[in-house]
C-alpha cells in the first residue's frame, strides 16, 4: 500500500487525518501547560476524562445504536464536563486546603480513574458492545473513525486556533510575566481561563486517537522537542505541531501495518506517543545549540583550546621542550600529548627539532598574547580590584583563555599600557 | 462450592465473615476453601495497608508524580524480567522475578528522569512526563508484540481483583511483610533523610542509599499490586490514606498507624458494600475500583464535613 493511499482510500482517509488534527491540536496546546512549569496537569486531566468518556458512551447506550456517529458528540460533552471539574477541583484544593500540588495530581488522577472504572465494570454486563467501546479510549482505537470525525476534530481544531490566534498576545504576557501582564490592568483570571479552555479543548479532542493513559506524553513530548529546535515562542507553536502531526502519521501508518501483519487490532496511541518521544529525545540529544551531542562537543573544544594554549605557555615561559617533562607539567596522557602537539604543528605554532619541540613566529605571538592577558588581568584585579596578591594567580589561569582582543585593549587603555605585573614580571607587548 | 457471601446484604456480609472467621480459628475451615470475597479481602486489605505505609513517606517526600512514572514503568519492567526469563508465565509470576522487575523498574525510571533533568536541563516534570510516557508506550508495544494479546495494556491499568488466587495471598502477605519490616528497621533513617537530609548526611547517614533503597521499596509495592489493582489505582492507594488523616494528624509516628487502619477499614467497607450492591441492585462493580472510589471520596467527604476520621477515632 502506497502513501497516498492512506490519504484518499475511504477507510484509512478517516483515522489518518482525523488523528492528525487531534495530534496537531495537543501538540500545539501542549506549549501552554510546558511554558506554566506544569506539564503533569495534562496527565492529570486526560486522566480524568476518562469517566467522561465511559459515562457519555454509557449515556448514548440508551438512544443510540453503537455505530452511529452521533455518539462522538456524548462522549466528548461528557469528557469536557469530567475534565472542567478535575481542573476546578485541583486549584481548589491547591488553593484553598494547600495540599501539596504534585499529590493533589496524583489524587485526582488516580480517583476519577477509579470512577471511570466503575462505570465501565457496571456496563461490562449489561451493555457489553458499549463496554469494549468505551475501553478502546484507553489506548486510542482510531480504525473506526469515517469522514465525519474529520470533520468533528477538523473544526475542533479550528476553534482551538481562533482562540489562541485571538488571545495570542495576552496568553504571551501572561506566560513569560504575570506582573507585567498585571500592571497592564488586564485579568489574569479570564486568561487563565482562557488557558483552561484551549487545554481542555486539547485533551478532549486529543484522547480519541492516543487515548486517555498516553495522552499527556503527546502534550509535552513536542513542544519539549520544539524548545530544542528554537527560542522564539511562535515558531515553538509550529516546530511542535509539526512534530505532532508527524508522529500521528507515523502512529497509524505502523498501527495498520502492524495490524494487518500481525492480524490483531493493534492500539494506535502508544506507536504515536512512542514516535513522539523519540523525536523528543534525538532532539534533547543531537539539536545544535542546545542538544547534548553539540553542547559536549563545543565543551571538548574549549578544553582542547584551553590546553594548547597552556601547553604553548608553559614552552614559551618556563622552556619546557621535551616530552617527558610536557606531559609531568601538565599531566597528560601520551595519547592526549601527541595528538595535542600534532593538532598544534598543523596549526603552524610550534615545530619539532631533534626530539625537542619549539615554538615558530606565530605560536610565540600566541604564547605572548595569552602571558600579556594573563598578567594583566591579575594587574588589573589587585590594582583596581584591591584583591590581594597572591589570589590572583588562579582567575588569571582560568581567564587568559576567555579574554578577547576587545577587553585586552580596554584593559590596557584603564591601566595606561603597563609594563610590569604585580609579581614584578614584565608584560609582554601587545601582538600585531 | 457455592459462595456462601451469595445474596448477602451489608451486614449480613459481616455476619458470614464473623462466622466464618470463628470457623476458621476453630479448625472446622481449611484454607483451600476460602470463598473469592475472603481472597479478595485479605489481598485487597494487605496491598491496601503496605501501600498506605509507603505512601506516608512518600507524599512528604513529594514523590508522588514520580511514583505516577513509577507505576506505569512497572509494565516494562515485567515485560523486560519476562524475556530475561523466557520460562515465566505471564499471568502468575515468581517471586524472584517479580522482585527483578521491580528492580529493573525502579532503575529505568530513575535513571532516565535523573539523566534527562541534571544532564539535558529539562525541567523535572517535564522529564518525568516524557520518561513515562515513553516507557509505558513501549511496555505495552513490546507486551502486545510478544504475547500477541491486545487487551494487555487495558489489563495493565485495570487490574483483576475479581479472578484472584491463593497464590496471591501469598505474594500480598510477602508484600505485607517486606513493607512492615523495611518501615519498623528504616523507620530513622528514612524519618532522617526525608526530614533533614543534611543533617542526616552531616551525621554519617547514606542519604542517597536509603533514596534509592525508599524507591526500591515504592517499585516492589507497586509491582505486586499490579495484578489485583492496576497501575492507576494503586496511586490512589498511596496517596489517599495519607491526605485523610493528615488532616486531623500532624505526627508521623501516628500517620503510620492511622494511614493503614484508614485504608483497611475502607476495603472491608467496599467490600461489604460491592456485595450489597450485588444481591440488592445486581450492579456488579469492579472491587479494585470500588475501593479507589471510596478512598477517593473519603477524602472529598472528609475536606466537606470539616471532620475526619481521627477525630472520630478519638472520641470513640
Amino acid at each position: 500500500m502506497s502513501l497516498i493511499e492512506f490519504f484518499t482510500s475511504s477507510v484509512y482517509r478517516g483515522p489518518l487525518i482525523g488523528s492528525m488534527f487531534m495530534c496537531l491540536t495537543a501538540s500545539i496546546v501542549g506549549v501552554f501547560a510546558f511554558l506554566q512549569k506544569r506539564p503533569l496537569i495534562s496527565e492529570t486531566l486526560s486522566h480524568a476524562s476518562f469517566p467522561g468518556v465511559v459515562l457519555g458512551v454509557y449515556v448514548a447506550s440508551f438512544f443510540l445504536s453503537p455505530t452511529d456517529s452521533k455518539l462522538s458528540f456524548f462522549y466528548l460533552t461528557f469528557a469536557f464536563v469530567f475534565c472542567l471539574a478535575a481542573l476546578l477541583l485541583v486549584s481548589f484544593m491547591e488553593k484553598k486546603i494547600h495540599v501539596k500540588s504534585d499529590t493533589v495530581l496524583c489524587y485526582i488522577l488516580s480517583f476519577f480513574f477509579a470512577i471511570g472504572l466503575l462505570i465501565a465494570s457496571q456496563m461490562q454486563f449489561v451493555e457489553p458492545y458499549f463496554y469494549k467501546k468505551s475501553l478502546s479510549f484507553l489506548y486510542g482505537q482510531v480504525a473506526t473513525m469515517t469522514d465525519t470525525h474529520i470533520w468533528i476534530y477538523g473544526s475542533l481544531f479550528v476553534f482551538t486556533t481562533i482562540i489562541l490566534s485571538l488571545f495570542y498576545y495576552p496568553i504571551k504576557a501572561y506566560l513569560f510575566d504575570p506582573l507585567f501582564f498585571q500592571g497592564l490592568n488586564k485579568s489574569s483570571r479570564f486568561i487563565e481561563g482562557v488557558i483552561s479552555l484551549l487545554l481542555l479543548l486539547a485533551i478532549v479532542v486529543g484522547f480519541s486517537s492516543v487515548g486517555v493513559i498516553l495522552l499527556s506524553g503527546m502534550l509535552i513530548a513536542p513542544c519539549l522537542a520544539a524548545r530544542q529546535w528554537t527560542s522564539k515562542l511562535n515558531l515553538i507553536y509550529i516546530i511542535s505541531g509539526l512534530i505532532g502531526v508527524v508522529s500521528a502519521l507515523f502512529g497509524v501508518i505502523g498501527s495498520t501495518v502492524i495490524s494487518s501483519y500481525l492480524n490483531l487490532s493493534f492500539p494506535t496511541g502508544p506507536l504515536i506517543v512512542l514516535t513522539a518521544t523519540f523525536i523528543s529525545f534525538s532532539s534533547l540529544l543531537f539539536a545544535p545549540e542546545k542538544g547534548l551531542f553539540f553542547r559536549s562537543f563545543r565543551m571538548f573544544i574549549f578544553r582542547a583550546k584551553c590546553i594548547e594554549e597552556n601547553l604553548l605557555k608553559g614552552i614559551w615561559q618556563y622552556k619546557i621542550s621535551d616530552i617527558k617533562q610536557m606531559k609531568k607539567q601538565h599531566q597528560l596522557s601520551y595519547v592526549f600529548l601527541f595528538f595535542f602537539l600534532k593538532h598544534m604543528e598543523k596549526s603552524g605554532w610550534v615545530y619539532k627539532q631533534n626530539r625537542q619541540i619549539l615554538l615558530t613566529v606565530d605560536g610565540e605571538k600566541k604564547a605572548k598574547k595569552i602571558v600579556r592577558c594573563h598578567r594583566l588581568w591579575e594587574l588589573y584585579l589587585t590594582d583596581y580590584l584591591g584583591i590581594g596578591v597572591e589570589k590572583v594567580h588562579k582567575s588569571a589561569e582560568q581567564i587568559e583563555h576567555i579574554i578577547t582582543e576587545d577587553i585586552e585593549r580596554r584593559l590596557t587603555a584603564i591601566m595606561e599600557n603597563p609594563k610590569h605585573d604585580p609579581h614584578q614580571k614584565p608584560i609582554p607587548e601587545k601582538q600585531v | 462450592m457455592l459462595n456462601p457471601y451469595r445474596g448477602n446484604t451489608f451486614f449480613e456480609f459481616f455476619v458470614t465473615l464473623f462466622r466464618r472467621g470463628f470457623l476458621f480459628i476453630k479448625g472446622g475451615l481449611s484454607l483451600d476453601n476460602l470463598a473469592t470475597d475472603e481472597i479478595q479481602l485479605i489481598v485487597l486489605s494487605l496491598i491496601a495497608i503496605s501501600c498506605a505505609l509507603v505512601g506516608v513517606f512518600l507524599v512528604i517526600k513529594k514523590m508522588a508524580m514520580l511514583t505516577n512514572a513509577l507505576s506505569h514503568t512497572v509494565l516494562l519492567g515485567i515485560v523486560c524480567s519476562y524475556l530475561l526469563f523466557q520460562g515465566a508465565v505471564f499471568g502468575q509470576m515468581g517471586l524472584l522475578i517479580l522482585v527483578i522487575a521491580s528492580m529493573i523498574t525502579a532503575l529505568l525510571t530513575a535513571f532516565f528522569t535523573q539523566f534527562i533533568h541534571k544532564v539535558l536541563n529539562v525541567q523535572q516534570d517535564a522529564a518525568i512526563g516524557l520518561v513515562f510516557t515513553f516507557l509505558f508506550a513501549l511496555g505495552i508495544v513490546l507486551a502486545t508484540l510478544f504475547t500477541r494479546n491486545v487487551h494487555i495494556g487495558i489489563e495493565a491499568v485495570m487490574g483483576n481483583a475479581d479472578a484472584l488466587f491463593y497464590s496471591d495471598i501469598k505474594q500480598a502477605l510477602c508484600l505485607f511483610l517486606v513493607n512492615l519490616i523495611f518501615m519498623l528497621v528504616f523507620f530513622r533513617p528514612y524519618l532522617f533523610s526525608t526530614f533533614d537530609p543534611l543533617f542526616s548526611k552531616n551525621s554519617g547517614a547514606f542519604v542517597s542509599f536509603f533514596n534509592a533503597l525508599f524507591l526500591l521499596q515504592v517499585s516492589f509495592t507497586a509491582i505486586l499490586s499490579f495484578r489485583a489493582i492496576g497501575v492507576i489505582l494503586v496511586l490512589g492507594f498511596f496517596v489517599s490514606p495519607f491526605l485523610i488523616c493528615r488532616l486531623g494528624c500532624d505526627r508521623i509516628r501516628k500517620l503510620l498507624v492511622y494511614a493503614p487502619l484508614t485504608s483497611f477499614l475502607v476495603v472491608v467497607f467496599s467490600l461489604a458494600l460491592s456485595r450489597h450492591l450485588l444481591t440488592v441492585y445486581n450492579i456488579a462493580f469492579s472491587t479494585s475500583a470500588l475501593v479507589g472510589t471510596c478512598l477517593g471520596s473519603l477524602y472529598l467527604l472528609a475536606i466537606v464535613t470539616k471532620k475526619n476520621l481521627i477525630t472520630l477515632f478519638k472520641k470513640a
